[in-house]
């Protein structure tokens, strides 16, 4: 595959819209491309996401390439530009994440299947579903499949995300989310009674409070807690009884006790209110651990020769991400080496200017060949530490 | 087959001092006991150091 074989393939990506939950004709076409371009196997699998495999089905080792074809909304004119820089292609899902998703079917074609045989490597590459949806069901079928009995754990993972063509991302951070309702009898405003919505600012405060003491020393974002109030509607319904519903939400530390954090957010209303006229309803949902990834293994090392062997003179670098990725979602259960890579810069992710450098992408496709290759050769260990 | 491994000393790029280094692969990453500077085996053959590629924050997705 060629680069303008590789470029014809994300553009024609990014031209077939794939909302989250809309994405069977693109996960169709791209099984398709995945036939043409010498995968050993390609297919739509039971969650609807599109996969291709290279190697023998029962190699020693699998590393899976696991990137999202689904796009949030936002019709953006697909073309290619040409500017300074080199040409650029627009499109939504350019960066976020069809341009990491194509580098990683294109880099795998070029690697090919001859070269994953003879390295005993199993690569299957994933377009997973739902991942900006927050269901995140492509990834969750993903981890059921390789989960240690319907199929090994595998090796290795690389989550296809933005973060330039020469860094790598080594983690993400949690997050929980609670949906809550407070409601109290309708009381006169020169009473002595604090109104509800005081007492949900007093929650929050509470939250907050809470947050400042575990950052206490703590510089880094990646370490601290960051709690954040996403909504807060007042209202006086029928039965005269004044409600808030608020939605707090948290993006959370390695290793942080999200069970503990729940717990006390539950018992709040009986320790904080004495006379008991507020009600708390709380509803919480989409709790993701934080995940990062150590350094010093094979998949890491295989990254920093692939980045070295597409440009020596390339400044690497490693990224820890605020936001959350698949790789929350099936690092916990494989603990296994795994890094997030892509090309485009994530600052675009989402907005009306999505657009993605086509030099930076090839530049991405040949480290992810050179890279699966660097992988490939460190079929043994000589030292104990791994 | 083994992986390639060094073992032999080589210049901290950051403070000149001589590292000792056992069993090291391509593209590890190790410490430099005098100053501390993260640092990454770039060659075994000759054993060669340079500065780790740095960990920066971002945020996304």
């Amino acid at each position: 595959m060629d680069r303008a074989a590789a470029v014809e393939l994300i553009r024609g990506l990014v031209a077939i819209p794939s909302l989250s939950r809309q994405e069977a004709p693109a996960s169709a076409w791209l099984v398709e491309q995945m036939r043409a371009n010498g995968y050993d196997r390609a297919f739509v699998d039971g969650a609807g996401n599109a996969v291709g495999e290279l190697g023998d089905p029962s190699a020693p080792r699998t590393i899976v390439l696991l990137g999202h074809i689904d796009t949030v909304p936002g019709n953006i004119p697909v073309r290619i530009e040409a500017s300074a820089g080199g040409d650029l292609l627009y499109g939504r899902g350019s960066v976020d994440a069809k341009g990491p998703l194509a580098s990683f079917v294109c880099g795998a074609a070029r690697f090919g299947s001859a070269a994953a045989r003879a390295a005993g490597l199993r690569v299957v590459v994933v377009g997973a579903v739902e991942e900006e949806a927050a269901t995140s069901k492509g990834a969750r079928f993903i981890a059921a499949r390789f989960d240690g009995v319907t199929e090994p754990i595998p090796h290795a993972c690389i989550i296809g995300e933005p973060s330039h063509w020469n860094r790598v991302t080594l983690g993400y951070k949690g997050r929980l989310l609670l949906d809550l309702t407070a409601d109290q009898p309708m009381a006169h405003t020169a009473g002595p009674d604090a109104s509800v919505a005081s007492v949900v600012v007093d929650l929050w405060n509470w939250v907050t409070a809470q947050a400042a003491a575990h950052n206490r020393g703590k510089d880094k974002a990646f370490d601290q807690l960051s709690p954040s109030l996403r909504r807060f509607v007042t209202s006086t319904n029928t039965e005269m009884h004044d409600l808030v519903e608020a939605q707090f939400a948290w993006r959370l530390p390695v290793g942080f006790d999200a069970a503990a954090l729940m717990a006390g957010l539950r018992a709040w209303p009986l320790a904080h209110l004495r006379d008991g006229h507020t009600r708390f309803e709380f509803h919480f949902r989409g709790e993701e651990r934080a995940w990062r990834g150590d350094r010093n293994n094979p998949l890491v090392r295989s990254f920093l020769a692939g980045v070295r062997t597409e440009d020596p003179a390339a400044s690497l670098g490693f990224v820890l991400k605020t936001g959350t990725s698949d790789m929350n979602v099936v690092a916990p259960g494989w603990k296994c080496p795994i890094v997030a890579y892509g090309p485009g810069d994530s600052a675009l992710d989402h907005t009306p200017n999505e657009h993605l450098p086509l030099d930076e992408y090839w530049k991405a496709v040949n480290v992810i060949r050179h890279t699966l290759a660097a992988f490939g050769n460190q079929q043994e260990s000589n030292r104990s530490d791994e | 087959m083994a992986l390639p491994t060094a073992t032999g000393a080589a210049q901290c790029p950051e403070c000149f001092a001589d590292v000792t280094l056992t069993k090291v692969m391509q593209n590890e990453i190790t410490q430099c006991p005098g100053c501390g500077a993260e640092l990454e085996i770039v060659s075994l053959e000759p054993l060669t150091l340079s500065l780790a590629p740095q960990e920066e924050e971002d945020w996304g997705e």
